[in-house]
């Protein structure tokens, strides 16, 4: 269908306005919100994340797409509650405790979106606890910390030992990243997953949803 | 020979003695009246930008007060910036200070930093979101970095006059760990000709240039040479740093080099500090081309700076 290929496209390139127009046109034509969504909007943000990941674009790129993505995807959000339509998990997420490096986990949390998942941005400086008490009141899936520090990245072992201690540790994933956070690191405090990049994080996390 | 002599040696590409360790052979000269930003305590930077200090992280410094954005749109910089003149600073005083703190003159070299080039100062201002989306109002950007290179390329005039500093260090942080935040032809389109002129500009009055960046940058490292930078400070090794010092390292000094995402853990032991030290030297240092310390200048974490230096001076011997 053109006219998704077009929102797919002009979202490839940052084109906010041109989005926005053409998610309104689509719907006036009668195209199915969740239709729209899935083959114009999450599709444009797929191809951003897969060249992201492969080192083709950068940041900023992925921010304007992301910022298209969510311009149109605002105009779909009335209508997709209206047809109830529920989406495929819920996630928090935070940078960590002492910590305010927010590019990247603002970067998972888009793709995070991009994929259709609820997410709950806990913001910088998050303490252990709050990761914790917000997925058991919550009842997200899936707890994803940022660390950009050697300093801090501790924190990332306390939300395990913590998510142990609040006796949820086997009803939610815990997925961690960040500069100098490792797949060794991961192993060694106990986490679910680790992934070098935003784009990836998101696929491991609905591959963590799907079980 | 002094510290200083032998530091001078690797400026001019000559074989030094030793490795020269910054926390020994240099001095930094602090001007807190260019108040880029507050360093130890709350405050308003000179641009309108609030700071704020961490109560719970002392080591750390400033950092601009979280969710603040001046404007979000580039094109009307000039509506809320307005230069601050260099020449209303007391240089005499400042001078008069810089004398009592440089007491080892003889011995060390000075410099002085200036601590954040016009992408880190977008970012301040506008919040680094924003600014990251501003690169593609590319006019109005390059505008700014513009003006902003003539705003600093003043400060190198007093800095030489009054401090007699031997070299400066502008702090623009281009990479992160995986890439440059923007491709490398835009950051040639942007950042590349106020950057050669800021450079021109420190060498024409008698000081060495040297550019801060973290993270990787490989692919503008050749620009960086080209343009006349003659050091690049910080030089994390997520870089392919054996390939670039074997291209460039008869024309680009490498300075820091040891990598704090090693040394700066809480879990570091001292052998895995030294061992640091020494990949560093083994990959930056071999005839000479490397003026080691740490990648973030003071390590965050008490005790790694003496460790590295004490490393450094021991392993450092050519
Ligand atoms: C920009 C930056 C800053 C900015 C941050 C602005 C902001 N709003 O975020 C400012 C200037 C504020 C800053 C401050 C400091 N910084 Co800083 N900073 C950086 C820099 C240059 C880039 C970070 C960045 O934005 N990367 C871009 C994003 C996109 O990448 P990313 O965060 O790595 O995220 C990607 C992946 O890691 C992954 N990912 C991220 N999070 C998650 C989470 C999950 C769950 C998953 C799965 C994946 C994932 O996906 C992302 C996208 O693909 C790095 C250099 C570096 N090598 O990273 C230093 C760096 C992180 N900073 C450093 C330091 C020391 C500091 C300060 C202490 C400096 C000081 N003395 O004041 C302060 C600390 C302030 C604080 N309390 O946090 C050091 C840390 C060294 C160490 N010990 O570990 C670094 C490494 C620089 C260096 N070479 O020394 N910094």
């Amino acid at each position: 269908m053109e006219l998704l290929d077009q929102i797919s496209e002009n979202l490839q390139k940052g084109k906010a306005k041109a989005v926005k127009e053409l998610v309104r046109q689509a719907i006036d034509e009668g195209i199915p919100a969740d239709t729209i969504l899935n083959e114009g909007l999450i599709s444009g943000m797929d191809v951003i994340g897969a060249k992201f990941k492969a080192n083709e674009i950068f940041v900023p790129e992925v921010l304007i797409a992301a910022r298209a993505m969510n311009m149109g995807a605002a105009l779909l959000k009335p209508i997709l509650a209206e047809d109830g339509a529920k989406t495929t998990g819920k996630v928090c997420i935070g940078t960590v405790k002492g910590d305010l490096h927010d590019i990247g986990k603002n970067l998972v949390r888009m793709m995070l979106e991009s994929k259709g998942l609820e997410v709950i941005d806990l913001g910088v400086d998050v303490t252990a606890e709050r990761f914790v008490e917000t997925a058991q009141k919550e009842g997200c899936q899936i707890i994803c910390c940022s660390a950009l520090l050697t300093t801090t990245m501790g924190v990332m072992a306390d939300v395990v030992k913590a998510a142990k201690d609040a006796g949820i540790r086997d009803q939610v994933k815990i997925m961690i990243g960040g500069a100098p956070v490792t797949q060794a690191y991961c192993q060694q405090i106990g986490a679910d997953a680790y992934t070098p990049d935003a784009a990836t994080a998101a696929e491991v996390a609905v591959a963590l949803l799907k079980g | 020979m002094t510290e200083r002599e032998n530091m001078q040696l690797v400026w001019d590409h000559k074989r030094p003695g030793w490795v020269p360790m910054m926390t020994k052979a240099s001095q930094m000269l602090i001007t807190p009246e260019i108040n880029d930003r507050p360093l130890f305590a709350d405050g308003n930077d000179w641009f309108g930008v609030p700071w704020e200090l961490d109560p719970d992280n002392p080591q750390f410094m400033t950092h601009v007060k979280p969710g603040f954005s001046m404007f979000d749109d580039i094109t009307e910089w000039k509506d809320y910036i307005t230069f601050p003149k260099m020449s209303s600073l007391n240089w005499e005083m400042i001078g008069g200070r810089t004398k009592a703190m440089w007491a080892d003159k003889e011995n060390t070299m000075g410099y002085v930093v200036c601590n954040m080039g016009a992408f880190e100062k977008i970012n301040a201002i506008m919040g680094f979101e924003n600014g990251l989306c501003a690169l593609y109002d590319t006019e109005d950007y390059i505008d700014f970095v513009n003006a902003y290179a003539d705003y600093r390329i003043e400060e190198m005039y007093y800095v030489k006059k009054y401090m007699d500093a031997d070299f400066m260090m502008m702090h623009d942080d281009w990479g992160n760990q995986n890439n440059l935040f923007l491709s490398p032809d835009l950051w040639r389109e942007i950042f590349k000709e106020p950057e050669r002129r800021m450079a021109e500009a420190c060498r024409n009055l008698g000081m060495h240039y040297m550019h801060h960046s973290c993270g990787y940058i490989e692919p503008i490292v050749g620009d960086l040479v080209e343009i006349g930078v003659e050091s690049w400070h910080s030089v994390s090794p997520v870089n392919d740093l054996a390939k670039i010092k074997a291209e460039y390292g008869d024309k680009l000094v490498f300075a820091g080099g040891v990598d704090p995402q090693v040394t700066d853990r809480l879990d570091a032991s001292e052998e895995d500090i030294r061992k640091e030290v020494r990949r560093c030297i083994d990959v930056l240092g071999k005839d000479g081309g490397l003026l080691c310390g740490s990648a973030v200048m003071f390590s965050t974490v008490q005790g790694v700076d003496a460790l590295i230096e004490d490393e450094g001076t021991k392993y450092g011997k050519y």
